[in-house]
Formats: structure tokens, C-alpha cells, sequence
């Protein structure tokens, strides 16, 4: 088939598509500018959203994949997947009840508590399932604060001039080849603003969910804090198993005004491919990036990633405002087939600003895990500080672990420290817990509960304690 | 004791952190004249270290108001290193550690520099070995903490006693010892005391700046001042510092509610 | 392979290399209009290039460094990552200087000499080979073109080697235009007894391709410390590089000292090292030059059980310097150790980087790696670049790294003042201590004890400029 044939059945399928899509549950596979305007005019979306749609499809067809990251994957077949993916009732659920049990079983299973009772009594819940928002809790509540917590199509409804200020700031869709591509397709996300002076009252939760073999997830998070106001989001990711690979390509952004807070959490177990073959998978190619625009805002990152057959993800801040703070705490699990290449990156440019990175990367089976991480003190970042630890720990003989941090200071009253260490697991270690009558899995999970201790304490509540449990499992039968 | 000018005449000082920062002392007077030992007590937060730092001229505090003669000459308007060379020396609290920089090469740069600016002749390496020699064994201190960097790696009373060992070496005029006896032994205090004792004379004068009694009972002093809230609130002989140590400084600082009690 | 992230907005104009047309140097294509720099190159290599028979073991040699050289092409800042914060305007924005075809008598004082008391073994002057420097007792060094035939096949098949494995262009490109090679072979169980100097001097505005192939064998010993110096008010390039085998037990312990009092130069300096059984590398490297532009690429592979290898740099860089080191450290064998220190003082508009690799292959089972690089900015437009990088691929391995960033202490400067000492001469003071202690370890080594003086009477010299 000719180029002018493909684009003519992409055509085709779109004007088809686009008439039946109101019933149907998807698009058909492929992307085109067509498939870009269909997806915007499905979400009722003003013009300036299709512009930005637009102009980052065009620039993404201009652009390359990035090669720079220690991962290995075959060339991404762009035109088979499925951009636009609903379920068959788009109706909002009010009750996570409603909402998919394998979801709830697998949380269950992992010991998060999201059964209804106890999710309900202390956090808000958008969850995201395949491409369109199912289900957001307590909006009533917050809405008595002034805090908007909705999908971002419901933001884009209610509060176009909120979207239109704030979107693409942080990560422009010209930024790099996947936050580009999901600037033109992006299907769903949250949207959370925090008016000036309030603490949120309660944690905001997004769970997001691939359930559709095919379907890309390109999600879009937008949180605006503004002055004086703080908020504590948490994000969690599940889809069941395929043996193909699927994309999830997410763009987040975070904005904090002046005196704000925003911690915003991540435990990410998307499924991590066949542990005996490597098939199936996430590619988990995700930009999220929070700018600390005003004067004494922070922004703390913690992340705890544990799935994926490839992570590529570098959740970062711009530390603009002076006195501002930018923490950065991640625990990253490769184990079997995985490949993950993560870090942060801290760009100081306002004076007094300060910045911390604690990762801790885990490597077990023949996976390959990558902490990558950049620190820049502009010439105007007066009095800048950061401090950077990096430990690895390595379980087995066959895995990879690499450490790059890149550090690049042009003002003399900076100070920065970056310390990175590599350890094992020893057989001594392990000898040792076994003479006391531990068995090998409990010590494995003990000393790497521990190894990673100084992130879990960042995580929000009852997080912590799961996040040791879910390594756990990951790491089951990972020493022989 | 003597018609000359104080060798330390303070005058209404007022002081505060540098840069518009918290203000500490607020009008403090001490006139301190040679051959005496003047121990300045208070509770913590009073000012104690601050009046060290504004004599030795630390940039972190900002004089804003007041007078400072040191041998009749306006001290506020000395450089640090100026100071030094006339003849004040403050023993830090905290003797911060300098490695890399070899203790001998230090102390007799130091030592150079006061001659140099006194016009007196400088000693080179060999004369100034010898005339360390008979610097050690007032502190007593090994040969080889002058091989080591200068308080790299000291312990608490280590650094404390090479305080002294540079009082040796210096031999200043003022001195200003800063919680000298903070985080001593007993065996380490009495050294301390011993070295400071020996090093005093009849045109010297030291300010002990401390938190406890036990530090007077090896260095008697001449007066015993009280500091609270940048103030001298009250001063007497050794007799009050036997006093505070058993009652306190509470009896000494205003408390609003107890006064009211007493109405 | 690239590995930016995102990379800086350029603020200098960036090189571009693909003006340099492989096609073109190779004579394919002459319409294209070169550059002078290009040009200049072209005509130096050209007569290499030429395909022939009869060619001698060493022709052979450089014949197949400047194909190596036309193969890698110049580097690519945009693309390769270890060029990226490397300005070489300096050198390509003119042409080559001219090799000076005749000995002017370098008016160095001989500063080392008469610090270490020790004869200068060998003096290359405006990248001049001096032929009469051949075989004696006190000058161990030997040409390769002199060597005795047998020798000749085994040095060129190991430089051979090394040349079609290396992917530095400047590396390739110093084989290939210089006129020979000095060879060291320290036979088994000899320690050469006292260290060996070696000047590399330029009087006057020329290029030096300085090379040395030095083959360690079992238990052999020396220490070689190659001083680098130029007089004011010339340009030089030199592009220097050092190949070193040890075999087993062998230690090696080999200093530059890198000091050009001229601003125009461009120094490239390459080390190659494989370190066999128990052998042990250490190399220590201090720069104070003024020079526009130092790198210092290292490769150091251990290949052989409890092999050992000590890198270490001092950096002193002031006026418009940029100051590179490079290392790429392979442990490729059980139980290797490997320490880098690298300490740089970055004064006035200089710039320094620290680019360093430690890779354990799945042999390196129990390695012990540590690696700190520490940076003091000492003005407003100094800066500094850190690239610590650790890739494992053992389970049981030790490696540690660290980097830090900061300016002098003004607790410190301050303690230093109230003992009476100036503020300028506290600086100095404190500034020479962040070295100090580095420095010291020149101490440990036999027959160059004084050197540690020697470089921090340069250092005082420098900061007090």
C-alpha cells in the first residue's frame, strides 16, 4: 500500500470512525492528524486545546526517539496502537464499588487499602481506566475548600482559563519525542487546583489502569498550587497482562506559586512483562516535571517503580523561585527482563534554592536498572545546595546497574555533594538471618526494606509499610 | 590597680546579626583594666558568645550603636587580623578544623605576622621549633599534634588545649576565652586552667565567658558579671558565681507573672 | 552514543565538525573549500594516506593511525558526550602551526631538575626528536625506528592494537604525525633506580606529537615524571600520549606535570594503560597551566587478578583555562582495586570538568572501586562539570563515588584571621590546603619525595599572580 492509500484508509476510518465513535468503544489503531482532531472534537474540546494538539503532533513528526537511555527495545510501531480507548460506560461512577474488581484484587493483594471504606475515609479518588476517567470521589468536599479536583476534560469544561494558563508551561509539547506525542493524543488525566492559602484537607489519588490490548495510555496530569496552598497527591498504576507490549507515554506537570507545596507520590506497577520469556509489558515513557515558580515553594518527588518492562522517566523540578525546594526520593525495582533508566533532573535558578536527591536502585534476574540524574546551578542561582545519594544494590550475578549523574555548577557559592555507593546482597548476610531461623525471601525483603528505608519514610501514610510489601513480591524467588 | 587607660573599655553596645537580623545585645558597658579576670556568666541565649564574636570581629554579628576602646583605640575599626596583631585573641568555643593546613606552618605564620606587625624581629623555622618546645609542656601537649592539620581530627579537649597552645605562642594581651571549659574533662580542664593561669600577668587581662562555676574554681576572677538579655545585669566578686551555680539566673531575670503574684 | 538529557542552551557558538568532509581531506572532493585549520591538517596527512609498499614497521604504524584518524573524523559535541563541554575553537578556529624543523635551545629553567636533583632523562623541544638521545645506560629510552628488529614486530603489534581499538580521534591523530616513537621495555624483576624526567618543551610557536610505548615486564619498576612548559607569547599544540603495558607484579608510577606559562596552547593528552596480575598503576597528574585548553583522556583496563590502579589529578585553574580529565576505568578481573581522587581550584573565568567512568565487567567480581572528584570555585565565573559514572555488570563489587562542589570556608578564612594572618594569605592558605593532602602522596613515592614542594611553591606562585 502506497503512503497516499495509507493516509487515504486512514481517511476513511477516521470519517467512519468519527461517526460511529460516540458508540463505539475505540478508535481503530493509527495515528494522523485526523486521528489528533477526532480525539479533541470526541472531547468537546476548545480551540485553543486542538492548537496545542496540533502543533505538537506536528512537531513530534519532526522529531527523533530518544537514544541517549540505557534501554534496549525495537523501533514502536506507531500506527499500531489504539489512541482512543473508552470503556462501554462512560458514565461516572460514584462508587469505586462499580469500578472494576480485578482492580481492587490486585490492590488487595498488594495490601493497599482501596477498598471503598477505608479509601473513602481519607483520600479522593480520579481513577483512570484505559483512556477516560471512571470515577472521582469526594469532589463535593473539596469543593468546599475551592479545590478542584476533576478530569481534565471535565477542567477543560469548567475551567478552560485555568488549563489554557498552566498547560504545556512545565513540559512544553516541543520538550522531548514522548511528551511531544502525548501533547497531541493525550486522551485523560487530573486536573487539581488548589486555591491560595488552603491546605488541602484531604491526599488526592489517581489510579490508572491499561485494561485494552492495543491501547496506548496517554495520560495528562495538571496541578496548580497556588500561594500559600499545599496538597499531597498519590498515584498508583496497574494493567493486566498482555503479550504485547503497550506504550503508556504520560506528560505531569506541577505548578507551586508562592510559599506552596506540592508532594506528589508515585507507586508504579504496571505490568512488567512475562518473567520467564520478557513478552508483553509496559513502556512506561513518561515526562514529570514540576516548576517551583514562586518564592519558597517545594516540591517533593517520591516515587517507588516496580513494574514496566521499561521505565524512562525523570521526575524533575525547575527551582525558579528564590528560596525554593526541590526533593527528589525514588526506589526503583528491575528484576527479570526489566530495564529502567530513572532520575531527576534539578535546574536551580533562583537564589537560595535547595534540592535533594535519595535513589535507591534495586537490580535482581537480568534486568538492567539506571539512575540518571542531572544537576545544574545556573550563574544566578546564588547560594544554591544540593545533596545527592545514589545507592545501588545488586541481587545475582547476571544484572546491570549504572549510575550516571551529570553535574554542571557555574556559581561559586554553590555547594553540592553527590555520593553514590553499589552493594550486594551477601551470602554472609543471608547466612547470617538463616542461623536465626530467618527464611532467605523474609531476609531478602528485610535488607532491601531496609536499603530503601529513607524513601519509604517520604511516602504519605500507610504507603510506606505497602511499598515494602510490594517489593516483596517483586523480589520473590529472585535469590536462589 | 592602675591609672592607666583600660586596656577594654565597652560603652553601650548594641549588636545584632548581620544583615538585619535578631538583635542581641542592647547596650552592654564593661570596663576591664589590666591584671584582672573577668568571667562573664548567663543563661544560654544571653549574648555570652555574641560579645566574643563582636570583640574579635566576626562578620556574622553587626554592631549597631556603642564603643569599643581596646588600649584607647576605637577596636571596631581593626580588620580581624588587625586585632589579632594588636594583641586580642579569642579562644573559639568551636575551634573549627582546617585540614590541610599543617599546625606548625599556622602557628608560626601567626606567630610572624604579630612580630612583623610589631616590628619585631620573625623567626624562621628551625628558631621557631625551639621556641615552640617551650610552649608544650604548658598545655602538655605531645610533639606530634604539631605534624597533625590544625584541629583535624582533634577530640574536644585536644582542640580546647591548642586554643591555648596558640594563646602560648601569641601571647595577647586580651584574651577572650569563649566556654573554654564546654566539653572538657576534668583532667582536660585542669590542664586548660594551668596553661591559662601561667600565661596571665600583671599587663594582661582575660574574659572568661562561660556557662558553669566549676571553670572558676581553677581560674580565680577578679569580677563575676551576669549577662541577660544583652545586658549586664549585675556583676560582684567570685562570691556570685557560688551563688548563681546554686541558685540559678533565674532570681536575676524579670518574670512578669511572679512579680504579679508577689502584688 | 550520546547521553544528554536535555542538552543546555548553547550560549558559546558551537563547533561544527561536519564542515570537516572526510571525502574532501582524502583529496575525493578538493572543491570543497576547507578551513585553514582543515587544510593545514589535510596536508599532514595526505602524505600518509598514500597507499605503498615498503613501508617500515613505524611508516606502517602512522599510516594506520591517520586511517584511524579519517575513520573516527573529529569529534562531535553535540553527539558524543565526553566532547560536550569541550571548546575546541582554540584549535581548529587556525591552522596547525608549523613543525620546527630545527633545535632552538629551550631557555626553561630546569625547575624540576634542580627540585629533585635528578638529570633530565630526555627533552623534547618544539616536538623535535632529539636522534642523539639514542641507547646509553642513563637514557633507557629508545626510538622505535631503533629498536632492534625483533622488537620492532612485537611493539608494532601492540601499538597496532591499540590504535584500531581507540576511539579518540586526537589519540590516533598524535600516532600518526609523529615522527617517532620512544620506547621504554623494562626487562623482568629490574627497577629502574632513579625516577626518569622528561621535558616537553616549546620555545617557540610549533607542535609536538610526543609518544611513548613503555612495556613493564614481571616485577620490573620505574617512575617517570614528564613535565609539560611553555614560554609566553606562543602558540603550541601538543598532543601527547603515553602507551603502558604492565605484566604481572609490575608497578609504574608516572607524573605530569602540566605547566605553560603561554595562554595559546592546546594540550591533548592521552593514557593508555592495561594493568596484568598484581601490577600496579599509578598516575598522577598536575596541571597550573595557563594554557587555553588541557584534556586529559585516561583508559585504564585491569585485566589481571588484583591488579591496582591510582588516578590521581590536581587541577589549579585560573584566567580563561579549561581544564578536562577524562578516565574510563575498566575492571575486567577479580579482586582489582582502584582509587581516583581528582581535586580542581577553579579561579577567575576557568573552567574545569570531570568526566569519569568506572565500568565492572561480569569478571570483575569483587572489585573495589572509589572515585572522588572535588571542585573549588573560587570566583563569580568559574565553573565546574562533574560526570561521575559507575556501570556494573558484577554482583559482588564494592564502588563507591562522590563529588562535591563548594568555595572556601569563610568559617575557616575567618579562624585563620582572628590568629593575625591576612585575609588574602588565609585564602591562599586554605586554597593550598584543599590540595594538600593529595600532593602529599607524591611523598610516598622513592626519588621524587620534593616534588610535593615543588608544586605547592607553583600553586603559591600562581594564586598569588
Amino acid at each position: 500500500m502506497s503512503t497516499t492509500q495509507t493516509i487515504d484508509a486512514i481517511n476513511q476510518d477516521y470519517q467512519f470512525g468519527f461517526t460511529s465513535a460516540i458508540e463505539s468503544d475505540a478508535f481503530p489503531k493509527g495515528l494522523s492528524e485526523d486521528v489528533v482532531r477526532a480525539i479533541s472534537a470526541k472531547k468537546g474540546e476548545p480551540d485553543f486545546m486542538l492548537d496545542f494538539r496540533l502543533k505538537s503532533y506536528h512537531q513530534w513528526l519532526t522529531m527523533e526517539p530518544p537514544t541517549w537511555a540505557d534501554v534496549d527495545y525495537p523501533p514502536i510501531d506507531f500506527q499500531d496502537i489504539i489512541y482512543y480507548s473508552a470503556p462501554k460506560s462512560v458514565e461516572k461512577k460514584q462508587s469505586l464499588d462499580e469500578v472494576d474488581p480485578e482492580l481492587l484484587a490486585t490492590f488487595a493483594k498488594l495490601g493497599i487499602p482501596l477498598s471503598e471504606q477505608k479509601r473513602l475515609s481519607n483520600v479522593a479518588v480520579d481513577a483512570v481506566f484505559d483512556s477516560v476517567s471512571i470515577a472521582t470521589t469526594f469532589k463535593k468536599d473539596l469543593a468546599k475548600h475551592g479545590v478542584i479536583f476533576c478530569s481534565l476534560t471535565e477542567a477543560l469544561e469548567e475551567h478552560p482559563e485555568l488549563v489554557k494558563k498552566y498547560i504545556g508551561t512545565v513540559v512544553p509539547a516541543t520538550d522531548n519525542y514522548f511528551s511531544a506525542l502525548n501533547s497531541a493524543v493525550f486522551t485523560e488525566g487530573s486536573f487539581v487546583y488548589i486555591p491560595e492559602g488552603v491546605t488541602c484537607p484531604m491526599d488526592l489519588s489517581t489510579y490508572f489502569r491499561i485494561n485494552t490490548e492495543g491501547t496506548g495510555q496517554f495520560e495528562r496530569t495538571l496541578i496548580i498550587a497556588d500561594k500559600g496552598s499545599k496538597v499531597s497527591y498519590l498515584e498508583g498504576c496497574t494493567a493486566p497482562k498482555f503479550d504485547s507490549k503497550q506504550l503508556h507515554a504520560a506528560v505531569v506537570e506541577l505548578i507551586a506559586l508562592d510559599d506552596a507545596e506540592i508532594k506528589y507520590s508515585t507507586v508504579q506497577n504496571w505490568f512488567a512483562g512475562d518473567p520467564k520469556t520478557g513478552a508483553g509489558g509496559i513502556y512506561n515513557f513518561v515526562t514529570k516535571r514540576g516548576n517551583c515558580k514562586g518564592n519558597r515553594s517545594r516540591i517533593f518527588w517520591t516515587q517507588v517503580e516496580t513494574g514496566s518492562a521499561i521505565t524512562w522517566k525523570y521526575p524533575s523540578c525547575i527551582l525558579t523561585g528564590d528560596d525554593s525546594v526541590g526533593e527528589f526520593y525514588s526506589v526503583a525495582l528491575t528484576n527479570h527482563f526489566q530495564q529502567a533508566d530513572t532520575g531527576t533532573k534539578m535546574i536551580h535558578l533562583g537564589k537560595n534554592t535547595r534540592s535533594r536527591i535519595v535513589s535507591k536502585g534495586i537490580s535482581a534476574g537480568v534486568s538492567k536498572n539506571s539512575y540518571r540524574g542531572s544537576v545544574v546551578i545556573k550563574p544566578n542561582a546564588e547560594n544554591a545546595r544540593n545533596f545527592t545519594q545514589c545507592d545501588s544494590m545488586l541481587i545475582g550475578q547476571t544484572c546491570h546497574a549504572n549510575t550516571y549523574p551529570y553535574i554542571q555548577v557555574e556559581n561559586p557559592s554553590a555547594n553540592l555533594e553527590h555520593e553514590a555507593t553499589t552493594s550486594r546482597i551477601s551470602e554472609d548476610q543471608l547466612f547470617y538471618f538463616q542461623s536465626r531461623g530467618i527464611p532467605t525471601e523474609e531476609a531478602v525483603a528485610t535488607l532491601v526494606s531496609g536499603f530503601c528505608q529513607d524513601v519509604f519514610n517520604e511516602l504519605p501514610g500507610e504507603f510506606a509499610a505497602e511499598a515494602g510489601k510490594l517489593l516483596a513480591i517483586k523480589l520473590e524467588n529472585s535469590v536462589g | 590597680m592602675t591609672n592607666q587607660a583600660p586596656l577594654l573599655q565597652i560603652t553601650n553596645l548594641h549588636a545584632q546579626v548581620a544583615n538585619g537580623g535578631q538583635k542581641i545585645l542592647n547596650g552592654l558597658n564593661l570596663t576591664v583594666n589590666a591584671g584582672e579576670i573577668h568571667a562573664i556568666m548567663g543563661p544560654n541565649g544571653s549574648g555570652k558568645s555574641t560579645l566574643s564574636k563582636v570583640l574579635a570581629g566576626h562578620p556574622s554579628i553587626e554592631v549597631t550603636a556603642g564603643e569599643v576602646l581596646y588600649k584607647g583605640q576605637n577596636l571596631l575599626e581593626l580588620e580581624p587580623n588587625e586585632r589579632a596583631t594588636a594583641g586580642v585573641f579569642l579562644a573559639f568555643q568551636y575551634p573549627i578544623e582546617l585540614p590541610g593546613v599543617n599546625n606548625t606552618t599556622f602557628l608560626r605564620m601567626a606567630y610572624n605576622g604579630k612580630q612583623k606587625a610589631n616590628d619585631l624581629p620573625e623567626l624562621d623555622e628551625a628558631g621557631f621549633a625551639e621556641f615552640l618546645k617551650t610552649k608544650l609542656p604548658l598545655v602538655e601537649m605531645k610533639d606530634d599534634y604539631l605534624h597533625r592539620c590544625v584541629n583535624a581530627g582533634f577530640s574536644g579537649g585536644e582542640k580546647k588545649r591548642n586554643e591555648i597552645l596558640q594563646m602560648a605562642v601569641l601571647n595577647p594581651c586580651l584574651s577572650i576565652l569563649d566556654e573554654t571549659d564546654s566539653g572538657l574533662d576534668i583532667d582536660a580542664l585542669r590542664i586548660v586552667a594551668n596553661g591559662v593561669n601561667q600565661l596571665m600577668s600583671a599587663d594582661k587581662a582575660i574574659l572568661l565567658v562561660t556557662h558553669y562555676q566549676r571553670l572558676l574554681d581553677y581560674i580565680e576572677p577578679t569580677f563575676v558579671h551576669v549577662l541577660a538579655n544583652g545586658q549586664i545585669v549585675t556583676s560582684g566578686d567570685k562570691s556570685l558565681a557560688l551563688e548563681l551555680e546554686a541558685k540559678g539566673y533565674d532570681w536575676l531575670l524579670p518574670h512578669p507573672q511572679q512579680a504579679e503574684v508577689a502584688v | 552514543m550520546t547521553m544528554t538529557l536535555t542538552p543546555p542552551a548553547e550560549t558559546t557558538p558551537v563547533y561544527e565538525p561536519s564542515s570537516l568532509d572526510v571525502a574532501s581531506l582524502l583529496g575525493a572532493n578538493l572543491t570543497t573549500v576547507l578551513s585553514p585549520f582543515e587544510a593545514s591538517l589535510e596536508a599532514m596527512l595526505q602524505p600518509l594516506l598514500v597507499t605503498g609498499a615498503n613501508k617500515s614497521p613505524l611508516q606502517q604504524l602512522q599510516s594506520q593511525a591517520a586511517e584511524r584518524f579519517m575513520t573516527l573524523g573529529l569529534p562531535n559535541r553535540k553527539q558524543q558526550e565526553a566532547w560536550k563541554f569541550i571548546d575546541l575553537k582554540p584549535l581548529v578556529s587556525k591552522p596547525l602551526p608549523a613543525v620546527q624543523s630545527h633545535l632552538e635551545p629551550c631557555r626553561l629553567p630546569y625547575r624540576l631538575e634542580k627540585a629533585l636533583k635528578l638529570p633530565v632523562t630526555l627533552t623534547v623541544c618544539n616536538g623535535n626528536f632529539p636522534k642523539n638521545q639514542s641507547p646509553q645506560a642513563a637514557a633507557p629510552w629508545v626510538l622505535f625506528s631503533q629498536l632492534e628488529e625483533a622488537k620492532q614486530a612485537d611493539f608494532q603489534q601492540w601499538l597496532a592494537g591499540k590504535t584500531a581499538q581507540e576511539v579518540d580521534p586526537f589519540c590516533v591523530l598524535g600516532r600518526a604525525l609523529a615522527e617517532d616513537i620512544w620506547t621504554l621495555d623494562v626487562p623482568a624483576n629490574t627497577a629502574l633506580e632513579k625516577p626518569l624526567v622528561i621535558y616537553v618543551n616549546q620555545s617557540q610557536t610549533s607542535m609536538a606529537f610526543p609518544q611513548w610505548a613503555v612495556r613493564m615486564a614481571e616485577n620490573a619498576s620505574a617512575t617517570v615524571v614528564v613535565s609539560c612548559s611553555s614560554e609566553s607569547q606562543l602558540q603550541a599544540y601538543i598532543q601527547a600520549c603515553a602507551t603502558v603495558t604492565l605484566a604481572k607484579g609490575a608497578t609504574l608510577n608516572w607524573v605530569y606535570l602540566v605547566n605553560h606559562t603561554a595562554e595559546n596552547v592546546v594540550q591533548l593528552l592521552n593514557t593508555r594503560a592495561t594493568v596484568h596480575e598484581n601490577a600496579h598503576f599509578n598516575l598522577f597528574a598536575v596541571n597550573a597551566s595557563n594554557g587555553t585548553l588541557l584534556r586529559h583522556s585516561m583508559d585504564v583496563d585491569l585485566v589481571g587478578q588484583e591488579a591496582n590502579a591510582t588516578l590521581n589529578g590536581i587541577t589549579l585553574a585560573t584566567g580563561k583555562t579549561s581544564v578536562h580529565n577524562h578516565v574510563r576505568l575498566t575492571h575486567d578481573a577479580e579482586n582489582c582495586q582502584s582509587s581516583q581522587i581528582f581535586k580542581a581550584v577553579v579561579g577567575d573565568e576557568a573552567k574545569s570538568e570531570f568526566d569519569g567512568s568506572i565500568f565492572v565487567t561480569t569478571n570483575g567480581q569483587q572489585t573495589d572501586a572509589k572515585q572522588l572528584s572535588k571542585n573549588m570555585l573560587l570566583s563569580n565565573k568559574a565553573k565546574a562539570f562533574a560526570r561521575p559514572w559507575l556501570k556494573i555488570d558484577a554482583d559482588d563489587v564494592k564502588c563507591s563515588h562522590g563529588t562535591t562542589v563548594g568555595q572556601l570556608d569563610e568559617q575557616q578564612v575567618f579562624y585563620l584571621v582572628s590568629r593575625g594572618i591576612a585575609p588574602e594569605e588565609a585564602r591562599h592558605m586554605l586554597t593550598l590546603a584543599f590540595v594538600v593532602d593529595l600532593l602529599s602522596q607524591l611523598e610516598n613515592v622513592t626519588g621524587i619525595e620534593a616534588l610535593k614542594t615543588e608544586c605547592l611553591t607553583l600553586f603559591q606562585e600562581k594564586l598569588a599572580h
